[in-house]
């Protein structure tokens, strides 16, 4: 095939009649700024685009109840600016000011993020510490929900189908008392506008009376295949009062499980220094009032 | 008094600004000619080895493919893509396809189809069988090897040997620079278009159209006549594009199509195949007497050439020339040796050697200061050469060498004194100074010809027409001419044309631009003979208005009689005159030998935050001085300065080329191979030490070079000063400098 057939379809009515018959040339477009490096560098030169952002209705941030929702056309740009992500989900915004350039921030959307499983994806370590959901159509037009963390299989790899997209990034309410906070350093040298070296996203519910932790959820980033909870970091915090001391346990343990995880790698072992530091500046960060 | 001058010293915006901004104007890669072709490399997969078998019937039997080529019906006769003018002895090692192939990236075939989608497509199905052979990557093995060791040298005054025992304190160090891409925004790209008879025209964004047209003739084994070049827009080269690459091999597709064939590269192929800035790995022991001043230097470059000679002998040369133009240093030995790699070839890179033995001999200072326990900048001012000084190793004399103006300059506005010596806080960020100085060339005077061949025509509408091979490489050559045109005659920049190099327009150039040449040399001739054609002018307006010539005044494009001010000429109504009543015209025709080759000098100086957990580093403030002689454009010098800058701190922070054990390259796209975006750079302060050079057009020197060449050893002893440690290897790169650091932290460095 060499051309390009392009639907847009305008309701989630006409998306499930266009996931129909899909093949695997057929292609889901959002933001397009991953898809179209993807299908330049395969040489793709034709098959079936189906462009989700003339669907209706999925360029809001709202409050369904008191869960968060995110629907698919939501730009980056757009989770950075809106006072409802800032005040709900701080971490969310935080990570998409710093996705690529302003340029990539224009265009893209979470699901691509989350369909191309990347290891550097940078907001897949957020939705997961904020224990985030994906709200699939398939092309019966059934919709399910499925946590972020199970969708994502090995990198590169989901359990989506080819005939599901993903239509909204569903954040269930978290505790009145949770602080969010994310960190990321680039590859190389350069400080800006790089892809992820390592990232952390941190969700902790602090008692402010007695100013203790009650829970911690902490993911890293691009460390390993997928990103994945420190299950001893998140265990490090618990119970215990958010203090200057705590914070440099916390960063010495999060590189030393790094360091663990990449045994001795020498090619990434400063991925263990800079989640060291990104421990010690998120925490710092989310406890400012605190520490 | 002195003149004041109209346009030299102004910032006056680059001839093509309008095509530029509004996305009008043609680079190689928009040009189309009717019946064109596309091509594709194919690039050798692996590091080392030789071509077993090449099936390429799938790709020749592929609709729309016209020809598929590779060693076995191509031209195999040998060449090297660094000699620019004919009579210079190179080492030939370069062909148009490979059949033994020693670098991953190597051309190993190309197709030629009617686009570039089924060019892309064929390519993918040749088959190419390879015998694997042994890899060398390191240059210090390749070093022992007598196949790899391909060149020594030494250049030397006094007795370094002797006099190095009698110093105070000998500081001895091992640096490593790394193998940099170029990165300019243009990739290479080249078109040519063969006609029946065979001529074939070759456009190209290229730096020496002369060169172009010798290597094409080469390695195609047909006349110089043959072969017309036409150079592009270009968008940006840095020495990249300094040596005839794609050039011969898009000559010879059309050639052998008679059709014409436009071969443009991606970004990974650009890395890959085309040239770098060579790595090196330098050994220098400096010998220091107890005030601080130098008593014997010895130094030792490694020269990893890559895969092919190209300018690896040149390289080694430039490199220890510089070693005796900035320190005063009776007694000092420079050596060199040149090997082979199998890895991505090394060619010319803004500076040429400079950075990288600037590099070695800065840090190597920095660290001599320590040992002396004296502030760097001190020991530097102690020991910088002076104003008319002589090359102790025979070299072109240093002109009025500034240097010490600069650092005294850079001193008082980056506040040095201050800063130095601020206790150093503790904490996780720890700031530091640092500050470098450099030496560099204008021109080959003393080393090879040096001449370029000029004629001006003035005509009837008082525009100046000026033809020449100048090759603007986006940084503004011509502008830069044509204000030296404005300023002589006192006419507008505007009516000064500089038509678009061309072998067959164009008069003869002996090097193109290289060597830093184009200000110094082919400004100075512009301005030779444009001095000319003015005395042309008052010749025939003598003559013309019937007075002495002594009488005659110039100003705002007219000439008139001093005593009778209302019997005026503008040069376009004397030029026309001249024509109808003398059967002549106003014009010049000359060549002009370079008759000096002065040095150009630079101290920057950079001050940074490092986060001793990450090892990354902030720029917190940069000051780049330059002894420049005089500024033609202010805006161009200081643009180039900043771009200058921005590479240094590449080359100092982030830009490397790695490979794997195999020899693959590991960093061949921007998302591994890392640039310092606009996000990353610091405000770069500019300042200009501006004493006029004689013999450069009205006192200017050159920068484009220079200006990168302090910038990496300022910021690594900016880092080593903020974290009191002793880093040797380039880039300084997060965990190279968290290695350094926690080392120290335990009793190490």
């Amino acid at each position: 095939m060499n051309e390009f057939i392009f639907e847009v379809p305008q309701s989630l009515e006409e998306l499930a009649a266009c996931l129909r018959n899909t093949d695997s040339n057929t292609f889901i477009l959002g933001g397009g700024t991953d898809l179209i490096i993807q299908l330049r560098k395969k040489g793709v030169s034709g098959g079936r685009l189906i462009d989700m952002t003339g669907v209706r209705g999925l360029d809001e941030i709202k409050l369904e109840g008191e869960q968060l929702v995110i629907g698919a056309n939501v730009t980056y740009r757009a989770l950075a600016r809106s006072p409802l992500i800032r005040d709900k989900a701080l971490c969310l915004a935080q990570m998409a000011r710093v996705v690529g350039a302003r340029q990539i921030q224009n265009m893209a959307r979470l699901p691509g993020n989350i369909a191309n499983a990347s290891k550097a994806g940078d907001a897949i370590p957020v939705l997961m510490s904020l224990n985030g959901l994906a709200r699939i159509l398939d092309s019966r037009g059934e919709i399910s929900l499925v946590p972020i963390q199970e969708l994502i299989k090995e990198m590169g790899k989901t359990s989506l189908k080819p005939d599901e997209a993903i239509i909204e990034i569903v954040i269930p309410k978290l505790p009145d008392c949770a602080r969010t906070g994310f960190g990321k350093i680039g590859h190389g040298g350069r400080n800006e506008l790089t892809l992820a070296n390592a990232t952390l996203a941190m969700v902790i519910s602090c008692n402010r009376e007695e100013n203790r932790i009650e829970e911690a959820s902490i993911v890293i980033g691009a460390v390993a295949p997928v990103a994945y909870h420190d299950r001893d970091a998140e265990r490090l915090l618990c119970h215990r009062e958010p203090t200057a001391q705590l914070q440099e346990e916390l960063a010495e343990l999060l590189q030393k499980n790094v360091e663990a995880i990449l045994q001795g790698k020498r090619a990434s072992l400063h991925k263990a220094n800079d989640i060291k530091a990104l421990g010690f500046d998120v925490f710092g960060n989310i406890f400012w009032d605190v520490l | 008094m002195e003149k004041k001058l109209k346009y030299i010293g102004k910032s006056i915006p680059i001839h093509d600004i309008h095509e530029k901004v509004t996305g009008s104007m043609q680079y190689v890669g928009d040009m189309t000619l009717h019946g064109m072709l596309h091509a594709k490399l194919v690039l050798s997969p692996i590091a080392h080895g030789r071509i077993t078998a090449v099936n390429t019937a799938k790709a020749e039997a592929y609709p729309g493919v016209l020809g598929v080529f590779t060693y076995k019906n191509t031209p195999n006769i040998p060449y090297n893509s660094h000699k620019w003018m004919e009579g210079i002895e190179v080492l030939k090692d370069e062909r148009l396809f490979s059949e033994h192939v020693r670098f991953f990236g190597d051309r190993v075939a190309a197709v030629v189809a009617e686009s570039k989608e089924i060019a892309e497509r064929a390519a993918g199905l040749i088959e190419i069988e390879y015998q694997e052979l042994p890899v060398v990557l390191e240059p210090e093995e390749a070093l022992q090897l007598k196949e790899n060791h391909i060149y020594s040298k030494e250049i030397k005054c006094g007795d370094a040997e002797q006099k190095i025992q009698e110093a105070f304190v000998t500081v001895e160090d091992r640096i490593e620079t790394p193998k940099i891409y170029h990165a300019a925004m243009e990739t290479h790209g080249c078109l040519a278009a063969a006609d029946v008879a065979g001529n074939i025209t070759v456009y190209t964004p290229c730096q020496v159209i002369f060169q172009v047209q010798l290597i094409v003739a080469e390695a195609l084994g047909i006349p110089l006549n043959k072969i017309r070049v036409i150079k592009t827009t270009i968008g940006g080269s840095f020495g990249g594009k300094g040596q005839p690459i794609l050039e011969p091999v898009t000559a010879f597709l059309s050639y052998a199509l008679k059709r014409p064939v436009m071969l443009v590269l991606d970004r990974t192929e650009d890395i890959l195949a085309t040239r770098t800035r060579t790595r090196t790995i330098g050994r220098v022991r400096t010998g220091v007497d107890k005030e601080g001043r130098l008593v014997a230097r010895d130094i030792h470059m490694l020269v990893d050439t890559g895969a092919y000679m190209t300018n690896g002998e040149a390289i080694a040369m430039a490199m220890g020339k510089k070693a005796f133009k900035l320190y005063r240093l009776g007694d000092q030995r420079y050596r060199a040796d040149v090997v082979y790699t199998n890895t991505l070839v090394g060619g010319a890179c803004r500076g040429y050697g400079s950075p990288q033995i600037h590099a070695v001999t800065e840090i190597n200072m920095d660290h001599a200061a320590r040992a002396l326990g004296m502030d760097p900048l001190q020991l530097r001012l102690k020991n910088l050469v002076q104003p008319y000084d002589k090359d102790p190793s025979g070299g072109p004399a240093l002109g009025n060498a500034r240097i010490l103006d600069c650092v005294e300059k850079g001193r008082r506005m980056f506040d040095w004194d201050r800063k130095y010596n601020a206790p150093k806080e503790a904490g996780r960020y720890k700031k530091g100074v640092g500050m470098a100085c450099a030496a560099h060339g204008n021109g080959y005077f003393g080393a090879y010809p040096d001449f370029i061949t000029l004629s001006l025509r003035m005509d009837e509408e008082g525009t100046v027409i000026l033809k020449g091979a100048f090759h603007d490489l986006g940084c503004g050559t011509n502008t830069t001419m044509m204000q030296i045109v404005a300023e002589v005659l006192d006419i507008p920049v505007s009516q000064v044309v500089v038509p678009d190099t061309d072998t067959l327009i164009s008069p003869y150039d002996s090097a193109g631009t290289q060597a830093s040449r184009v200000t110094f040399v082919c400004g100075g001739a512009v301005q030779r003979a444009v001095e000319q054609l003015k005395g042309k002018l008052g010749y025939w307006g003598s003559r013309c208005m019937d007075c002495k010539e002594e009488d005659l005044a110039f100003g705002e494009g007219e000439l008139w009689n001093l005593h009778q001010p209302d019997s005026r000429l503008s040069y376009g109504q004397l030029t026309a005159r001249v024509q109808r009543k003398y059967s002549d015209e106003i014009s010049v025709a000359m060549t002009y030998q370079s008759p000096g080759n002065p040095t150009s000098y630079g101290a920057h100086f950079v001050e940074v935050e490092v986060d001793s957990y990450t090892g990354r580093v902030k720029l917190l403030d940069y000051l780049a001085v330059h002894d420049i002689g005089k500024a033609i454009n202010l805006g161009f010098v200081e643009g180039q300065i900043q771009g200058a800058v921005q590479m240094g701190l590449g080359m100092a922070l982030c830009e490397e080329l790695t490979f794997d054990s195999k020899g693959r390259a590991s960093s061949a796209r921007f998302s591994r191979y890392h640039v310092l975006n606009a996000p990353d750079m610091p405000e770069v302060r500019v300042a200009l030490v501006e004493d006029y050079e004689e013999f450069g057009p009205f006192g200017a020197k050159s920068i484009g070079e220079i200006a990168t060449v302090p910038t990496a050893p300022a910021v690594i002893n900016a880092i080593n000063n903020a974290l009191d440690i002793h880093l040797t290897v380039l880039p300084a790169l997060p965990e190279r400098i968290v290695e350094a650091y926690k080392s120290k932290t335990k009793g190490g460095v």
